[in-house]
C-alpha cells in the first residue's frame, strides 16, 4: 500500500523508516523536507553567512550517511538536531583558531537591492517592514551568547523539548530552562522597540 | 539662672526645638518664651503640623513603594518570572502549571508580562517561516550524488567477488583440463 503512495505524501515516520533502507528515493524526499528547516537554524546559528550553505550541507550529508545507524526512526528529529549543535559547536571552535575573513562575494547588508525585482503584487510596504524585522530578530539571536542562541533555536526553530535539548548539549534539564528563559528575557528587551 | 532668649533667638532655635536636639537647659528656656510669647507659640505651632504632615507623605510614599517592592520581590512573583518561560513551553508540572495560572489571575501585571511573551513568541515564529521559506537552495540532487560517490568507494567488494568468481571458475576449469588430461 506504502509502496503507491507518491514519495511527497509519506509521513515523516514512514519516510525516515524507508531511507534506513537504502530507499534514495525516500531519503531524497527526506533531504528536501529537511533542508529549509537547517538551512534557517543555521542562518541564526552562524555568524559568517558565507558558511550556512556549507554547514546545512555538512548537516544534510551526515543525516543522510548515517541514518541507517538511527535506531528508533521516532527519534529522528532529536538525531537530526544533534548533528546540527555539534556542527554548531564545531564550527564555533573552528571560527575561534580561525582568523576573520572576508567575503569577496556581494555582502546582501551592504547592498540589499542589488539583485532583488520589484515585487508589485503583494503590500510592498508591509514586507519591506517585515523583512527589516527579521533582520533585527536574526541580529539579536546572533548577539546572544553562544549556548542561549543554540538553545533557543533548538527549542523555537525546531521545536524540540528541554529533555531533548538537554541530550544535544550534553547539560541538564534546569541548566536548560534557564538558558531558553534568559535567551527570550534579552530578545524580548533587545527588541521591546520594534515589537 | 533664667536668661530671657528675645524672639530672634528662639525663631532660629525653633527647628531644633521641634526635633528635641536642644540641651536640657536651652530647651527650657526655649520653653518659657514660647508661654509668653504668642507670635512665636503660633510660629511653632505651624512648624509643628508642616513637620508633621510631611512626615505623613513620607510614611504613605515608603508604604507604597514598599507594598510595590514587595509585590515585585515576593517569592511568588520570582517564582513567576522564573517558571513565565517554561510554563509557555508547557515544560511545567501540573502543580506548577495551576500556580502560575492561579498567580496571574490575581495579578494584572503578571498577566500583561505573559500576553507580551505570547505576542513576542507570535512574531518570533513568524519571522522564522518567512526565513525558512526563503531559502530556496536544493541540496538534495548534490547530497545524493555525494553518497553515490562514496558508496561506490565503500564498495570494492563487489568488484573482488567478481575477480574471485574468475579464479575459481579457472581454478575448477584447470583442475577439469588436468582431470581429463590424467585419463
Amino acid at each position: 500500500m506504502l509502496g503507491k503512495l507518491p514519495y511527497k505524501k509519506i509521513p515523516m515516520e514512514e519516510l525516515v523508516m524507508l531511507s534506513q533502507k537504502s530507499d534514495y528515493r525516500a531519503l531524497e524526499e527526506l533531504i528536501k523536507r529537511e533542508q529549509k528547516n537547517i538551512f534557517a537554524a543555521f542562518s541564526y546559528l552562524s555568524k559568517k553567512r558565507e558558511n550556512i550553505a556549507d554547514l546545512t550541507q555538512e548537516a544534510l550529508l551526515r543525516m543522510a550517511r548515517g541514518i541507517s545507524n538511527l535506531k528508533n526512526p521516532k527519534t529522528f528529529k532529536s538525531w537530526l538536531n544533534q548533528i546540527v549543535t555539534n556542527l554548531f559547536y564545531d564550527d564555533l571552535r573552528k571560527s575561534t583558531r580561525r582568523p576573520e575573513t572576508i567575503s569577496i562575494d556581494n555582502d546582501e547588508n551592504e547592498n540589499p537591492y542589488h539583485t532583488q525585482i520589484p515585487d508589485t503584487k503583494h503590500r510592498p510596504m508591509e514586507k519591506i517592514m517585515s523583512s527589516e524585522l527579521d533582520r533585527l530578530i536574526k541580529e539579536e539571536i546572533q548577539n546572544l551568547p553562544d549556548h542561549f542562541r543554540i538553545a533557543i533555536i533548538l527549542r523555537e526553530l525546531q521545536g524540540l523539548t528541554y529533555e531533548e535539548i538537554a541530550n544535544a548539549t550534553n547539560t541538564n534539564v534546569g541548566t536548560v530552562k534557564s538558558r531558553i528563559a534568559r535567551a527570550r528575557e534579552k530578545l524580548q528587551d533587545g527588541l521591546k522597540h520594534y515589537i | 539662672m533664667t536668661i530671657n532668649l528675645t524672639c530672634t533667638q528662639v525663631s532660629a532655635l525653633l527647628s531644633f526645638y521641634l526635633d528635641d536636639r536642644l540641651n536640657q537647659q536651652l530647651k527650657q528656656f526655649v520653653k518659657a518664651h514660647l508661654d509668653i510669647c504668642p507670635t512665636c507659640r503660633a510660629k511653632f505651632e505651624t512648624l509643628k503640623k508642616m513637620v508633621e504632615s510631611l512626615k505623613e507623605v513620607h510614611e504613605k510614599v515608603a508604604t507604597v513603594e514598599s507594598q510595590e517592592k514587595e509585590a515585585s520581590e515576593s517569592p511568588q512573583y520570582n517564582e513567576f518570572r522564573t517558571n513565565l518561560s517554561a510554563y509557555i513551553d508547557n515544560e511545567l508540572s501540573d502543580e506548577e502549571n495551576i500556580k502560575i495560572k492561579k498567580y496571574v489571575i490575581s495579578n494584572p501585571k503578571a498577566r500583561l508580562e505573559i500576553e507580551n511573551l505570547y505576542e513576542f513568541e507570535k512574531t518570533l515564529h513568524n519571522s522564522f517561516e518567512r526565513i525558512k521559506n526563503h531559502s530556496k537552495t536544493d541540496f538534495s540532487k548534490q547530497i545524493m550524488r555525494r553518497i553515490d560517490i562514496q558508496e561506490e568507494i565503500n564498495t570494492p567488494d563487489s568488484f573482488a567477488k567478481i575477480i574471485a568468481i574468475f579464479i575459481i571458475l579457472f581454478a575448477v576449469c584447470t583442475l577439469g583440463m588436468l582431470f581429463i588430461y590424467w585419463i
